[in-house]
């Protein structure tokens, strides 16, 4: 899915002069445009949704909004789509971070848009295909009550309660260190379309891992290995998402707390958004966090969960089966 | 001139990019930039892998051992963390 005509650049200023510029791509709108349509039987659920289009939308001589257009299908998307890349970039850039901290004030930040080069003879040497979207047309009756739906009300997210509870188990258990694991299941669409992705089991996440009380780090070999661990399972299921959790600031010692403090820390960081972005950056790909809620013992964690909605990361509601 | 063509997977396995005309002298490294802008993937840092192996960006395609044909897989290195928040 390629052939923007147009390449959009976020740049960012700060008082003192540092001046940095990252260009916006819009995968996770491409594919939301896409996996609509798909699921609204009006493309093909072949991965091959082409062309593809993206085109500024101007209001007075500002950027407003961007067109995303697949396979003739179209949707416009907001300057939240801006906005909410801009406030990551601000905020994991060491040098803009810095200025933050530092000038204690705002970074101004803006979009350029530019008309896309044509490719200079020649150089361009790959070409992209995609595979179809993971989907299972079943009348499913075992992935979750119907009353809860997500806050996209096109989706729900069901987790088997035998899922949930290995997850809250090891939640309790790891105080003093972050742990993650990959979320399989099936990604169902219902008679009456919606969209279930219904979430049964987990592969650890366990080879070239590092973690601590306040980060864990993926390498690249830690994501294929655990696609090999699916692959082995020789099973229908995918990998739908991750879960990861949120140790108590003062670790096990939370537990000498009693009652429980009010803190809570189960949200959605930016460098969370990041590993989502980057590894998960599907439509219907969710991520759960567990730790600790206000008013709750650590070893009682709480989770929420997180997921895509038109190209924005917000959370979202769940139930289990 | 030796060229291979090759398939980079992203590690979900849900798209597939095909580079052909590619040198044995390419580095991993000016691979990684093709397969990064075919794929517009976010600028966090990726590594490409063959044979289980994480590939050393300053090697050359003839010094992995890469051939035409091989399939290798691209994933991103990202660490999550609870300390940046908006």
């Amino acid at each position: 899915m390629s052939g923007q005509s147009h390449r959009f650049f976020l740049k960012f200023q700060a008082p003192s002069g540092v001046v940095h510029e990252e260009e916006v791509h819009f995968n996770s709108l491409i594919h939301d445009v896409a996996f609509s349509a798909v699921c609204k039987g009006q493309l093909p659920n072949d991965g091959r949704w082409e062309p593809v289009r993206v085109e500024p939308q101007w209001a007075d001589g500002k950027l407003d909004a961007v067109l995303i257009s697949v396979a003739g299908r179209s949707d416009t998307y907001g300057r939240a789509i801006f906005r909410d890349r801009a406030m990551e970039i601000i905020h994991t850039k060491p040098t803009l971070n810095d200025a933050l901290a530092n000038e204690k004030t705002k970074i101004r930040w803006w979009v350029e848009v530019r008309k896309a080069q044509s490719e200079a003879g020649g150089r361009r040497r790959a070409s992209v295909r995609h595979r179809a979207y993971p989907l299972l047309s079943l009348d499913c009756h075992d992935v979750g009550p119907q009353r809860t739906i997500g806050v996209d009300d096109s989706s729900l997210l069901a987790v088997s309660e035998s899922l949930l509870r290995e997850l809250l188990e090891e939640s309790a258990e790891s105080l003093d260190r972050e742990r993650a694991d990959f979320l399989v299941g099936h990604l169902v669409q219902e008679r009456d379309g919606r969209i279930v992705v219904s979430l049964r089991s987990r592969i650890p996440a366990s080879t070239e891992v590092d973690g601590s009380l306040v980060h864990f780090a993926f390498s690249a070999r830690t994501f294929q290995a655990a696609q090999q661990a699916l692959a082995a399972r020789a099973s229908d299921e995918v990998i739908l998402g991750w879960h990861h959790n949120h140790p108590p600031p003062c670790g096990r010692e939370c537990l000498m707390t009693v009652p429980a403090c009010g803190t809570e820390n189960v949200m959605f960081s930016v460098d969370d958004r990041v590993v989502h972005r980057s590894a998960f950056d599907r439509p219907y790909m969710v991520a759960l966090v567990s730790g600790k809620g206000a008013g709750r013992r650590a070893d009682d964690p709480l989770v929420r969960a997180y997921g895509w909605r038109r190209g924005l990361i917000r959370e979202m509601e769940w139930s289990t089966f | 001139m030796q060229t291979l063509t090759i398939d980079v997977t992203d590690w979900s396995r849900s798209q597939v990019a095909q580079l052909s005309d590619l040198p044995v002298e390419m580095t991993i490294g000016e691979l990684l930039d093709e397969v990064h802008e075919a794929m517009s993937l976010p600028r966090e840092p990726y590594h490409l892998l063959f044979d289980g192996d994480k590939l050393n960006r300053s090697a050359t395609l003839e010094e992995t051992g890469v051939q035409s044909g091989d399939e290798l897989t691209i994933a991103p290195e990202v660490s999550a963390g609870q300390f940046s928040t908006v």
